[in-house]
């Protein structure tokens, strides 16, 4: 079955991201870990864009957008992120 | 951190996640933590005033690093919907995010499969009712894809597309279709509404799926959710599990991308329990055919458009 001007997910990630990726350590830590803690860089896969976050207690918080990005401005510059 | 055993009987492994006693259990409504953090209001674990899709590291873990993981996908910010109800742009995007995780938990070490699922439903041991659902990157690989890959050996070749083809030849079970994928209940159902989605394609994985079968997948899973809840006119409980190719092992990228569902009722009121025949014998005990279940959730799913 074909889906006319549809590409595969399969390399979903965009080149940014990926070069990104080689250099990082493993995938919730050692990427920029400081900017990934407060969001600040916004990575892609296929339609969607998220942002990485680290919560108080150090687990990962990832937060997905699809289509045009929303303000991602923690609450009050959120007590749980590093 | 978890401790693994082995049930050498069965032949199959128990997972000890002691601290999971202490989680949160039915909160009330202004006390859910999967709800966005209000202005002013108690935190909660998405400390954002709104967000659209969200995943985070379960705060009681069946599964850690180095040994796995175990995170929570909360579908939407608000807290009455559900997978049918979500917008269709946010299904679709619930897919790649699906899509997102199945590689990055799958290039992990640690992992060797990843299951992707949602509890709904108290009947099926909801402690939270915000729309959410979970994955789980098992360390090993576990009894039932186990199972699935013995029976493409059996069969001999990909026992999903065999078992699809069967079902479009008979198809007295078929609920919905659309052009990626068919939902059928299966010929031996084990439960009386069991259903399960397939593509029609072989897709190992979401990874492999063009962007239409993503879209499309995520219709074919919103029309069976909204079929469910019209069938008997009540939030309808089930488990929802995404099959998917291992990622790593000597099995890694063997599989066919299907979900099934396994709802707990047999009619409004009663549930089908797992009682003397099905644990002590392995041996599921129906009331219901399938090809009538089939005929009652087809029409309920038509209702529902």
């Amino acid at each position: 079955m074909a889906f006319p001007d549809e590409g595969s997910p399969v390399s979903a990630r965009s080149e940014i991201d990926q070069a990104e990726r080689e250099g990082a350590d493993g995938p919730s830590g050692g990427r920029g870990a400081a900017d990934d803690a407060r969001g600040e860089r916004e990575e892609t896969y296929g339609p969607l864009g998220f942002r990485r976050y680290v919560k108080g207690d150090g687990r990962a918080l990832i937060l997905y957008t699809h289509g045009e990005p929303t303000d991602g401005g923690p609450v009050d510059e959120g007590p749980a992120h590093e | 951190m978890s401790e693994e055993r082995r049930n050498e009987l069965r032949d199959e492994p128990v997972v000890y996640a002691i601290h999971r006693q202490d989680r949160t259990f039915l909160p009330a409504r202004e006390h859910c933590p999967l709800c966005p953090t209000r202005p002013g209001g108690e935190e909660t674990e998405i400390p954002f005033p709104e967000f659209e899709i969200a995943v985070f590291e379960n705060r009681f873990p069946a599964f850690e690093a180095p040994r796995g993981a175990a995170e929570v996908v909360v579908y939407t910010d608000r807290h009455d919907d559900s997978l049918g109800t979500l917008e269709p742009e946010r299904a679709e995007a619930l897919m790649w995010v699906w899509s997102e995780r199945y590689e990055e938990l799958g290039a992990r070490e640690d992992v060797e499969y990843v299951m992707i699922f949602e509890n709904r439903g108290v009947e099926v041991g909801v402690t939270l009712h915000h729309p959410h659902g979970q994955i789980y990157g098992y360390p090993f690989l576990p009894p039932v894809p186990r199972l699935e890959l013995a029976a493409d050996a059996r069969l001999g070749g990909c026992a999903p597309c065999a078992l699809l083809r069967r079902e479009l030849e008979d198809g007295r079970r078929i609920v919905y279709e659309n052009e990626a994928l068919v939902a059928y209940i299966p010929y031996a159902a084990r439960w009386p509404y069991e259903a399960h989605v397939m593509l029609r394609e072989h897709r190992p994985s979401l990874l492999e799926c063009e962007a239409g079968e993503l879209r499309l997948l995520a219709d074919g899973l919103q029309a069976l959710a909204r079929g469910y809840d019209m069938l008997f006119d009540r939030p309808f409980p089930y488990v929802m599990v995404v099959h998917q190719a291992p990622t790593a092992g000597a099995s890694a990228g063997a599989g066919h991308l299907h979900v099934e569902f396994y709802p707990p009722l047999r009619t409004a009121e009663k549930l089908k329990y797992l009682a003397g025949s099905e644990q002590g014998a392995g041996t599921f005990v129906s009331d219901v055919l399938p090809e009538e279940s089939a005929a009652s959730l087809g029409e309920a799913i038509l209702r529902a458009e």
